[in-house]
């Protein structure tokens, strides 16, 4: 199967929501539980793709290096955050390559930002609490032209959520529970 | 047919989803379509007998011989039609590999997907190779189902041996407790998996209301529908999402081979078919030619079931030595007004408990001449076994009087001999012990 995508069932499943966008409406969510210091274990929730759930049996840590304080034993949210913008933008080229029929040989994202703490520790309020800049960089090799490669680019990058939602915003609501 | 004449090796309605300068998911073109078939015709209109003859059925265009042709074959002629379909993705729609799929098994299955109301349906080698393979399909790491506490053996060596392996979890429940099923539900829980008609009880569960369960919490409904064929209720338009049956019983008939089916939408059968192909169990052409030849008939054959089960059950239920009798068409089953209200056809199954326990049932076994004292039901003969020494071996008597099997307790597959006879034979029989 070209690149590993099944283009029938994507396009089946494209004009399935079509017809009904509720099969189009995708639920996420994630549990984190504070380990000690700056480490916690994150468990993924169970998921729904249209009317169905999907069991999400994954698990993984998260830690800052020790210069934040950390025991630098697992990635960061930082390197989190950009991994998922980089798998997003990923995905969206090798599926954009197979709906133009171009065999990828390979494919590498590399997503690379920069914070400046003192926004985070509010050493300096004009300091951005944000990421500064993200950068990234697709490296590919396949039978695509240069042409068509840009397309997919342009393509993989604007229909990413994840870059879009870095790159617009999100609203974000919040509770707080306190258990006395 | 090759495609150097404008034909395909395959589905034609089934086609490459790409064109060319197509830049985005979005310009896509391929949607659903029921199947695979050779032949496209909605029979929806036609009654089940003409349904069963019929549908899926191709006479052979060369030499003009009525009904299918045996394609025993384990391989087909490539083209770059076929290439494509691979490389795309709709290799289900070609014949490449009999594993992936044969016109045998796709005249059989368009035959089952017609009865049974569905878009789509697969032919296995046996009935737990449709289970395995439709369960697995349905799951994902870490998930967790809701099934019935009276499964059929297999399946619950499946559920309980092998699913923990895999970090799957499984909660029985009644299958008459729906409060129960519902409070079951986890978090994780992607299947509701019932059988429609329970082993040997004879317990009929509400398809409907375990429809409306599983869309509330958003999980599927599998139902085994092995005891009850199409000719009795279709199961998916009940509700359900698929329906498996192990064809080795009604919808083959004829006690000659092994298989299992799945049927459903082409969206849910499409996911099932990975897993037919990794798993391996595929059914033969041979097979599917006599499954075929057996299933044209399902029709008259449950009506004749029926007619001799109820007649004997009626009987049954009068003789003094019988102390209970279990067949959804008698007013005393505990499930009556539901059968009556969704059933066509009652089936052949029945089950009873005589006077003396287990004792007396083994010597009454013995002293029947038509019965045959044989595992297995659905087939034109009838059987009868005792759940304490064959299906419900492996429980304790105190665990099997609690599941309502009692000592004496028959199972009886009513096979289509002449009412009369079998009650003929039971009256000389019960005399006996």
């Amino acid at each position: 199967m070209r690149n590993g995508i099944a283009v029938s069932a994507l396009s089946e499943f494209v004009n399935e929501i079509k017809n009904d966008p509720a099969e189009g409406i995708a639920q996420y969510g994630v549990e984190l539980n504070w380990q000690s210091g700056t480490r916690s274990k994150v468990t993924a929730l169970p998921m729904s793709v249209g009317p169905h759930t999907v069991s999400r049996d994954f698990s993984w840590e998260i830690d800052e290096p020790r210069q934040l304080l950390g025991c630098n034993h697992a990635p960061n949210p930082q390197e989190y955050l950009l991994s998922g913008v980089g798998a997003c933008i990923l995905v969206g080229f090798a599926v954009g390559a197979s709906v133009m029929e171009i065999q990828l040989e390979m494919l590498k994202v590399t997503v690379r930002g920069e914070l400046n703490l003192s926004g985070f520790l509010d050493i300096d309020p004009e300091a951005s609490v944000p990421f500064t800049e993200i950068q990234y960089c697709i490296e590919v090799t396949g039978d695509g032209t240069e042409e068509q490669f840009e397309t997919l680019r342009q393509t993989a990058l604007r229909q990413s959520p994840n870059a879009m939602t870095i790159m617009k915003g999100a609203a974000v609501e919040g509770e707080l529970i306190i258990n006395n | 047919m090759t495609k150097e004449h404008g034909l395909i090796k395959g589905d034609s309605v089934g086609q490459s989803a790409l064109a060319p300068d197509m830049r985005w998911t979005s310009e896509l073109k391929r949607t659903r379509q029921a199947g695979p078939s050779q032949i496209h015709k909605d029979w929806s209109a036609a009654g089940f007998s003409t349904a069963a003859v019929h549908a899926g059925t191709t006479d052979d265009p060369i030499s003009g011989a009525v009904g299918t042709p045996i394609y025993q074959t384990s391989t087909f002629l490539l083209d770059d039609e076929q290439y494509r379909s691979v490389e795309e993705g709709y290799a289900r729609d070609r014949f490449i590999y009999t594993r992936y799929g044969n016109p045998n098994q796709w005249a059989l299955q368009t035959k089952l997907a017609a009865l049974e109301g569905a878009e789509s349906a697969l032919v296995f080698s046996s009935g737990m190779a449709a289970i395995t393979a439709t369960v697995m399909a349905m799951m994902d790491k870490g998930a967790h189902i809701v099934a019935s506490n009276e499964l059929y053996g297999g399946t619950y060596n499946l559920f309980n041996q092998e699913l923990p392996t895999l970090n799957m979890s499984v909660s029985y429940v009644d299958p008459r407790d729906y409060e129960a099923i519902e409070a079951a539900i986890q978090p994780n829980t992607q299947i509701l998996y019932f059988e429609a008609l329970t082993n040997p009880l004879l317990k009929l569960v509400d398809i409907k209301r375990l429809s409306q369960i599983a869309k509330r919490n958003k999980i599927r409904l599998i139902i085994d529908g092995t005891f009850l064929t199409p000719i009795s209720c279709r199961i998916v338009e009940m509700g359900a999402d698929l329906v498996i049956h192990s064809a080795s019983k009604y919808l083959n008939g004829h006690s000659d081979l092994i298989a299992g089916a799945v049927m459903g939408s082409r969206k849910l059968v499409d996911m099932v078919w990975p897993r037919l192909l990794a798993y391996g169990g595929s059914l033969d052409p041979h097979a599917c030619f006599l499954f075929e030849r057996g299933l044209k008939t399902l029709a008259i054959r449950m009506a004749a079931h029926e007619n001799s089960a109820l007649q004997l059950a009626q009987y049954l239920e009068q003789h003094p030595t019988v102390k209970r009798v279990f067949y959804p068409l008698l007013e005393s089953h505990p499930d009556n007004s539901l059968a009556v209200s969704v059933l066509k056809n009652g089936g052949g199954m029945i089950s009873f408990e005589i006077m003396g326990g287990d004792k007396a049932a083994l010597k009454l076994l013995k002293c029947l001449n038509i019965p045959k004292q044989a595992t297995s039901l659905g087939g034109v003969e009838s059987l009868v076994s005792l759940p304490f020494n064959t299906s419900h071996a492996g429980y304790t008597s105190k665990q099997r009087q609690d599941m309502g099997i009692n000592p004496g307790c028959i199972r009886l597959s009513v096979g289509i001999e002449d009412a009369a006879d079998l009650i003929n034979d039971f009256e000389q029989a019960l005399n006996s012990i």
